[in-house]
């Protein structure tokens, strides 16, 4: 079974690459300039930070969670982050026109007024911190001895870098005034509380399936999850509430109008509300009372797939309704194409590959220490 | 200082297109063969947008083009200063050696005045290849030169004897969306002096 899961891990790593630059290759231009691609990567970003931050409840708070959940799932709680941090860079990069020096010329330009060349600076930083914290607790065994001067140096290092790329990166978008739904300082904290969302539901998600014969671990797991959802998706709820209300006074109306009462009101008044709010509080209030793990992993996949399409919205549907130079609205019509679609399944097929490939290689097991070439089982 | 710019005087414009298509021939000649080069506008590719407006009910077209903006969101938001102010002529300029085509430029403009190359992926806007060697020869753009209808003007805002400057003082003029603090230097003459 082992080698077997190794095998599709493997030519899923492969596939995942192949289809992102088959997709680079009949990539097309479109009205809107950040489309799907751009998506993908925000989302598998947003990913990155949220679990990281929840991470960081043991790693720089101490906190190891109902049954030491936390602690002993630590491992893998980083390995999750790390895995989505490279599907992000993957498609950022196939975004590009010259993918190639994308990164190289972002950083040698010193361009410190943008907030891209922040992101690729952040970015690499947060990449090889996690790998150092991996490494570190891989090194080590177990999860409370992270919590020696190093190992907390690192994760104060990586909550701080964690909070400062997801605001970044909300300003990407925040700060470009011909987008006029791109709220700035909203931008930022939405990201925030989206990007717990979605590392709590992926996080509780990777844990419970490859925990599911265990039972003890799976109501710690519906334990410690279950309130975040709750707890994260009320403050977005707010924030979004927020957003909107301020959107309501300002041109970012145009937009925002259009998302809760006009062109996109059924996917947000459906899909954002009904199964992002309703139906994912309810399920993961019934998961914590009945200590339900099947319905916090139910929870986990609504929020997440949700996510995906908040972060769709946030920055696809904002584009499509603006300002023209003579200050009247104006519609630009975008659907994604076939490259954008394979490139997105081809981000997905590589975070899962990872996933599946570090589970099976690594000694992210709280006993577990690595035997072979310093870091593998 | 040298402060270049274009204006466009709206009430002598005739719509006749004649300055799209020459910033479509100087420009872009291998576009030419296309019907529908320019996806992202659904239009020619020239570096002038025609927007389709009504002024008291009555259907008038906008010409527009970069905007020269002294404080340039395209120019903030390059992540590899690719985007910058050309250092003899003052114009917002795109080197193409350091662009990666991450599209960030075209996203911050608030007048849609850049779109992206279909085949190369990478930004276009106004002033092009033929135009930018014509400046730099002492000449004016195409599109100010094939107007038939002398509704366009380019040259230095900061001398007061340039046909631009004496057309800005002799007319009643706008500049577009100057509530977002680019602080265009393109000037919109709504009515001739
Ligand atoms: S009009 Fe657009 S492209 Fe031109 S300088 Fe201003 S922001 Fe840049
Ligand atoms: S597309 Fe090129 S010019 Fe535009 S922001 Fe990106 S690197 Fe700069």
């Amino acid at each position: 079974m082992r080698s077997l899961l190794l095998v599709i891990s493997i030519i899923a790593l492969v596939l995942g690459p192949a289809l992102i630059a088959y997709g680079y290759t009949i990539k097309e231009v479109h009205a809107i300039s950040w489309g799907l691609i751009v998506v993908g990567y925000t989302f598998f970003a947003l990913v990155t930070v949220g679990a990281t931050i929840v991470n960081s409840l043991y790693s720089v708070f101490g906190y190891k969670g109902p049954g030491e959940v936390l602690e002993r799932n630590f491992k893998y709680g980083v390995w999750f982050a790390i895995s989505a941090i490279i599907p992000a860079w993957l498609l950022i990069l196939a975004d590009l026109a010259k993918p190639l020096e994308g990164f190289f010329r972002i950083i040698v330009s010193f361009a410190f007024e943008s907030r891209i060349y922040w992101m690729a600076v952040l970015y690499a930083i947060l990449a090889i911190l996690l790998v150092v914290e991996l490494i570190y607790a891989l090194r080590l065994g177990g999860g409370a001895k992270s919590k020696l001067t190093l190992g907390l140096a690192i994760a104060v290092l990586i909550l701080l870098v964690d909070v400062l790329l997801a605001s970044n990166l909300a300003q990407v978008f925040g700060s470009m005034v011909a987008v006029p739904g791109w709220i700035g300082i909203h931008m930022a904290v939405l990201f925030l509380a989206g990007a717990v969302i979605v590392g709590a539901s992926g996080q509780a998600l990777y844990i419970s399936l490859y925990k599911w014969r265990d039972k003890s671990t799976l109501d710690y797991v519906t334990q410690f999850y279950s309130p975040i959802l709750v707890l994260a998706t009320l403050l977005y709820v707010f924030l979004l509430g927020w957003t909107i209300v301020t959107a309501w006074y300002s041109p970012a109306w145009i937009s925002w109008g259009e998302i809760v009462r006009g062109a996109f009101a059924t996917g947000f008044w459906v899909v954002e509300v009904l199964l992002g709010v309703v139906i994912a509080i309810a399920l993961a209030a019934y998961a914590l009372l009945r200590r339900n793990s099947i319905a916090l992993m139910l929870t986990s996949v609504i929020l997440f797939v949700v996510s995906l399409y908040r972060v769709y919205s946030l920055i696809v549907h904002h584009q499509s309704i603006a300002l023209s130079p003579a200050g009247l609205p104006m519609i630009l019509y975008y659907t994604p194409d076939a490259a954008e679609i394979l490139m997105i399944l081809g981000g997905f097929l590589v975070f899962l590959a990872l996933l599946l490939l570090g589970t099976l290689l690594l000694p992210l097991g709280y006993e577990e220490k690595p035997r072979r070439l310093w870091i593998f089982k | 200082m040298v402060r270049l710019a274009h204006l466009w005087d709206m009430s002598r414009c005739v719509a006749c297109m004649a300055c799209v298509i020459a910033c479509n021939s100087a420009n872009f000649p291998e576009y030419m063969r296309s019907s529908n080069p320019n996806p992202q506008w659904s239009w020619l590719a020239s570096n002038i947008k025609v927007w389709w407006i009504s002024v008291g009910g009555r259907p008038r077209v906008l010409l527009t083009q970069c905007m020269q903006c002294d404080n340039a969101p395209c120019v903030k938001a390059c992540p590899t200063k690719a985007s910058h102010y050309d250092p003899k002529t003052g114009l917002v300029t795109i080197d193409y050696r350091l662009c990666i085509g991450c599209k960030a430029c075209v996203v911050a403009c608030p007048y849609g005045a850049r779109w992206m190359d279909p085949e190369s992926h990478m930004p276009n806007k106004c002033l092009g290849p033929e135009c930018s060697s014509r400046i730099e020869n002492g000449l004016k753009p195409v599109c100010v030169t094939v107007c038939p209808a002398n509704a366009r003007d380019f040259g230095d805002l900061d001398d007061p004897e340039s046909s631009i400057s004496r057309r800005v003082r002799e007319s009643t003029t706008i500049r577009l969306r100057e509530e977002l603090g680019t602080k265009p230097r393109n000037v919109v003459v709504l009515r001739g002096g």
